[in-house]
């Protein structure tokens, strides 16, 4: 298999007789059969050349398309080669390979929703179509839906146990979890089959560092970095384990280089998705605008309390605040259901924040208007999977802070939990780990940007706090480590919810949930004191976002320096 | 002209030559707004025309919203690009408007609206041959063009063509003689030119046509060799009470003043104007100090010795560059002089061309410290550093009138960027001109800076900009030994026969006598010093700002540490 199989993922073509649409008979068959001998001769430069002229010619077949598509892919033309494959869709809607090859060409646009619907699709056609379901794993995973990335990624492999991709994507998905051993040995059946074959040596890296043999890790990941077939992400990630990697020796100068190359990689790859004005931190800005203009009394409003739920609790913050930490140990509660950062408000975003102008509507916004998006909510929330009859039903997603004017709005009854962290050390683990992307987490990529992002987060809260009043309860993730049953006894006792040893075993259901955040790992290990205070060792490299933060790190009375 | 007579709405030529006229006239923000109804008046499309009534009326995010939409559908509607484009310029996207109006000339080349939109638009990035070529290509079709003209001389004298740009704007004046600002911009290119009698004059005669022009007032007290009268005081002052004058006028107005109490000896006078100028000036700047300070602690942050060490062997290897950076007002024009007085070395001026790269490799955000820059420097690649590099090399080239070995480039603030001309052209030199703190705060403070220099209308800004500018520079002295030479203002001008010596040697030259008698070069020059660096180095200017020094004491406060420890640098 060439390497560019990387990139393009595994290729099933469907060689066959010629469309209605076809003019000539005669010469399309010809052209046709020439195709299919370059394709099984596997010179696929040559296929993709055939494919383009035929194209032009006016065959319009969805092998043809396909292999076009394949060419201008493998010339980072992603967007076109998405416009071919839909014509092959469209031709014949029941080949899986067309299917499978727009899901992973719309995987390189980052469009993983319209991905996971293609393969959905061809694995529904053709339930034994191997490649298929190790890719809709591949799409899951970075739809954070980890569980069912891993199913997908055994189906793959019990129908075809040398899957390549699936075994990958396998190792990947048990690294995320912490289990080194288990993903290593996993990733090593990967390489032995195909020596440097990224995501494994990743992999691989991530469990050596995990060992503590970080030189070994170095070497390895120095090695890929210069493998010049990289895709731009495989790189970017591969600069980001080896900041891990350097951050372990204690080179904190060198570290940094490889986290400003990782988060610069990723800033360029996804430009085209993420670059466009506004940026997410321009809207919050906008919404900041806004809110100073509209009444603080327009956010309390009377509404229903939760269906059939006995409560209801949404847990913000900020990315790398502890939140997902507090979910866990939350979860480990008999009488809690929770979800963990799903897009739960989506229906309520578009209708009421599209635009940060759109708060002057919510703001007087009557009930009927807000009662389909609270059913809109519950019907989401039951579509995720939360059972929340009987139960007290906790949202977490530490970014919905942006979204509280919503939240105040659609559900008056809902409770807020509140997790806060030292500033400094949430702004540079934000800057350092690497999240699913996103338009927030586009943010995240400098250190100003990260720090500019928080701010504009708190200042939304702090505009919202007139409104929620006694409904919110802060969580010190410091003090949460340093005295456990003290702060979640009393995060239990605002939640109306009572103590059970339960909650302290938190770590033990952390490694079965499978947790799509970067937290994953670190939280199987149970509490740990090792986060607390990190910025101090990268002061130097802190100090562009020191302005930003040292207000809130006044006003939550964090030590200044 | 503050009232003109307003078109027919749908009279899109009237429109044009209504903006066009206000252009001339100086009043941009009228100009502008008669362009968007020469657009409006242009579109039948009622989309378009919708879009255009947004654009009219200042609702950016309306405006965008509609002509996307109509470009989604019709990617190559020539109308649309040219509104899409408007909006960008206005919105702070030069670049953005550049591109959708070449598609639109690529579609249309005789879309002469469009074809000057898009000279403005490059003039305005700097791009000023691509300018000067789209206002030929305009002036072709119709030559005697006041407007297109006009733009043509403003884009030559940004390439050092000053004698063009002077014949250019001396044409649109025979046809058109009551255009002050059309003698006042003659005047800074005769003064460019070293023709300062015939500049007095253009600055006397735009002064004449409108007695409240600030900057021609200015532009006259700029001079620096030529004191303004008794008379001329006077004048300026009851200028001053007019209550309709604009700030733009005033500010200018109170800094000639300034200028003119000083060289009458009368510093408490000379002081407030100074002090009430500033004022005047920062209030309508929205500099932000603490970007200057993120700016520095991120490149102290990012680049380190091993940074640049992991990156060697990057960039493009010609030499050609001397960078001259430091804070204004601190003796680089006296340096670049002295440089340029050597026959391998030609002097350019102060190219905004670093500043350009690196704003764009900041990306789209609104402020530098929301982008990217300098962070993206850590993923370049080699090559991409060398393409950096001849690219500066291209753009510099527009600039250069010689085939000489070496040239010069003077943009001050570019100490800001000598990581990126590190990596882009790691064989460039570049020299730090570094004076005094208080002399060359203070004097940056008396000096009313055409354009940047932001951070020089408050003591406090200037104080904490000196700072974080040494901070930064000690960075480099450790990450990249050597890589800069220092040159002491007071050091040179007490013992010029020795530092003159040592600046060539730094730059790789072989000494020459001509060097040391930089005064007698009869190249232009267009800074602040121009008319300084014309007579040999004087030495009262060195403590010339002690005679302020009852009204500096917060400067000195605030100077702190980089004052005691001048002429070295405290510890950060």
């Amino acid at each position: 298999v060439a390497l560019t199989s990387w990139k393009t993922g595994p290729i099933r073509l469907t060689m066959g007789a010629p469309t209605a649409a076809a003019q000539d008979a005669a010469a399309d068959k010809a052209s046709l059969a020439e195709i299919g001998a370059a394709v099984q001769a596997r010179d696929f430069d040559l296929a993709g050349r055939l494919a383009e002229r035929a194209l032009a010619a006016g065959l319009e077949h969805p092998a043809v398309l396909n292999l076009a598509a394949l060419k201008l892919e493998g010339e980072e033309r992603f967007e076109e080669a998405v416009r071919l494959l839909q014509r092959a869709v469209a031709v014949a809607p029941a080949d899986p390979g067309a299917r499978n090859a727009l899901g992973l060409c719309l995987r390189r646009l980052e469009r993983d929703a319209e991905a996971l619907a293609q393969f959905d699709e061809a694995v529904r056609i053709a339930p034994t179509f191997a490649g298929a379901h190790s890719a809709r794993g591949g799409c899951l995973e970075s739809l954070g839906r980890l569980k069912e990335a891993e199913a997908a990624f055994q189906r793959s492999l019990d129908l075809q146990p040398e899957n390549l991709g699936a075994i990958a994507g396998l190792a990947n998905l048990t690294s995320r979890r912490g289990a080194h051993a288990e993903a290593r040995a996993l990733a090593s059946k990967v390489l032995a089959a195909q020596p440097g074959y990224p995501d494994a040596v990743i992999v691989v890296a991530a469990a050596e560092l995990a060992e503590g043999d970080a030189t070994a890790a170095q070497a390895r990941l120095e090695a890929l970095i210069s493998d010049p077939r990289l895709t731009a992400q495989q790189l970017a990630f591969a600069q980001g384990l080896l900041g891990d990697v350097l951050d372990a020796q204690d080179r904190v100068p060198e570290a940094f280089s490889a986290y400003a190359a990782c988060n610069m990689g990723l800033w360029r790859t996804y430009a085209s998705s993420y670059g466009t004005p506004p940026s997410a931190l321009e809207f919050a800005q906008g919404m900041i605008g806004r809110l100073d203009a509209i009444d603080p009394q327009a956010w309390t409003a009377a509404g229903e309390p939760p269906p059939g739920a006995t409560g209801h609790v949404f847990l913000l913050g900020f990315p790398r605040s502890g939140t997902t930490l507090l979910e866990q140990v939350l979860a480990s509660h008999p009488d809690v259901e929770a979800l963990e950062e799903r897009e739960t408000l989506s229906a309520a975003m578009r209708a009421f924040l599209a635009t940060p102008q759109d708060l002057d509507r919510l703001a007087a916004a009557t009930d009927t208007e807000l009662r389909p998006l609270r059913e809109a909510y519950w019907a989401r929330v039951r579509e995720e999977g939360a059972r929340v009859e009987g139960k007290l039903f906790v949202d977490k997603h530490p970014l919905n802070t942006l979204k509280l004017p919503l939240i105040a709005r659609l559900f008056p009854h809902a409770k807020v939990l509140f997790a806060r962290r030292d500033p400094r050390d949430v702004v540079l683990s934000c800057y350092r780990r690497r999240f699913v992307m996103s338009g927030s987490a586009y943010q995240l990529l400098t250190l100003p940007g990260a720090a500019g992002y928080y701010d504009a987060a708190m200042q939304i809260a702090e505009r919202m706090q007139p409104a929620l009043g006694a409904r919110v309860h802060v969580v010190r993730h410091e003090a949460l480590i340093a005295d456990f049953d003290g702060v979640v006894g009393s995060a239990c006792e605002f939640l109306g919810l009572g103590w059970t040893d339960a909650l302290r075993a938190f770590s033990a259901r952390t490694q079965d949930r499978g947790i799509a955040t970067p937290s994953g790992a670190q939280l199987a290990g149970g509490l740990s004191a090792e986060g607390v205070g990190q910025w101090r060792r990268y002061r130097q490299q802190m100090a562009p976002a020191l302005p930003k933060l040292r207000p809130w790190v006044e006003r939550f009375g964090y030590e200044p320096q | 002209v503050t009232t003109a007579p307003a078109a027919e709405p749908g009279d899109a030529k009237g429109w044009g030559a209504l903006g066009d006229r206000l252009r001339l006239a100086g009043d941009i923000d009228a100009a502008d707004q008669a362009y968007a109804r020469q657009i409006r008046a242009s579109v039948a499309d009622p989309e378009l025309a919708a879009a255009a009534d947004a654009l009219c009326e200042g609702r950016a995010a309306d405006c965008h919203r509609l002509t996307s939409s109509v470009l989604a559908r019709r990617p190559d509607d020539v109308q649309a690009l040219w509104l899409f484009a408007e909006l960008a310029a206005r919105t702070g996207r030069p670049h953005d408007a550049e591109t959708l109006l070449a598609r639109a000339l690529g579609r249309a080349p005789g879309f002469t609206e469009a074809r000057y939109a898009y000279a403005v638009v490059l003039h305005q990035q700097g791009k000023a041959v691509q300018a000067i070529a789209e206002a030929d290509r305009l002036l072709q079709d119709d030559p005697g063009h006041a407007v297109y003209r006009q733009l043509g001389a403003a884009a030559r004298t940004r390439v050092g063509e000053d004698q063009a740009a002077a014949l250019a704007y001396r044409a649109v004046l025979d046809a058109h003689p009551d255009l002050a600002l059309t003698w006042m911009a003659y005047g800074h290119v005769l003064k460019t030119l070293g023709r300062q009698d015939e500049a007095v004059a253009a600055y006397r005669e735009a002064i004449r046509l409108r007695p409240g022009l600030g900057e021609a007032w200015w532009s006259l007290a700029n001079l620096k060799t030529v004191a303004l009268a008794r008379d001329d005081i006077a004048r300026m002052a009851a200028e001053l009470e007019r209550p309709e004058l604009g700030d733009e006028d005033r500010f200018h107005l109170q800094f000639a003043l300034g200028a003119a109490h000083e060289a009458a000896g009368e510093d408490a006078q000379a002081f407030d104007h100074y002090a009430a100028a500033n004022a005047l000036r920062r209030a309508a700047l929205p500099y932000d100090p603490d970007e200057t300070t993120i700016h520095v602690a991120r490149c102290k942050a990012l680049l380190s010795a091993s940074f640049f060490a992991a990156r060697a062997g990057g960039g493009s290897p010609r030499p050609d560059p001397i960078f001259i950076v430091g804070l204004p007002r601190s003796g680089s024009t006296l340096i670049e002089q002295i440089l340029a007085s050597h026959s391998q070395v030609e002097g350019t001026q102060e190219l905004p061309e670093v500043e350009i790269l690196a704003a764009r490799l900041g990306g789209p955000a609104t402020k530098p410290s929301e982008g990217v820059y300098p962070d993206i420097l850590a993923v370049l690649s080699p090559d991409e550093f060398r393409a950096l590099g001849e690219e500066y090399l291209q753009r510099a080239a527009a600039h250069r009138k010689t085939d000489a070995p070496f040239f010069v480039d003077k943009m001050p603030n570019n100490f800001a960027h000598i990581g990126l001309i590190r990596l882009m052209l790691p064989n460039a030199k570049i020299i730090d001109a570094r004076r005094h703190p208080a002399a060359c705060c203070f004097s940056a403070f008396k000096q009313h800076f055409a354009m940047g220099q932001p951070f020089s209308y408050s003591l406090a800004d200037l104080a904490r900009y000196y700072r974080d500018y040494v901070e930064l520079m000690a960075h480099f002295d450790a990450a990249l030994p050597g890589a800069v030479h220092r040159v002491i203002y007071e050091e040179m001008v007490a013992d010029p026969q020795t530092q003159v010596r040592n600046l060539l040697a730094s730059c790789g030259l072989p000494f020459e006598e001509g060097c040391l008698r930089f005064h007698e070069n009869d190249r232009a020059v267009r800074t602040a010093s121009s008319e300084q660096v014309r007579r040999p180095i004087f030495t009262e200017a060195t403590d010339h700002w002690r005679r302020f020094e009852p009204w500096l004491g917060p400067l000195m406060r605030d100077l702190g540490p980089v004052l005691e420890a001048y002429p070295d640098a405290p510890h950060f």
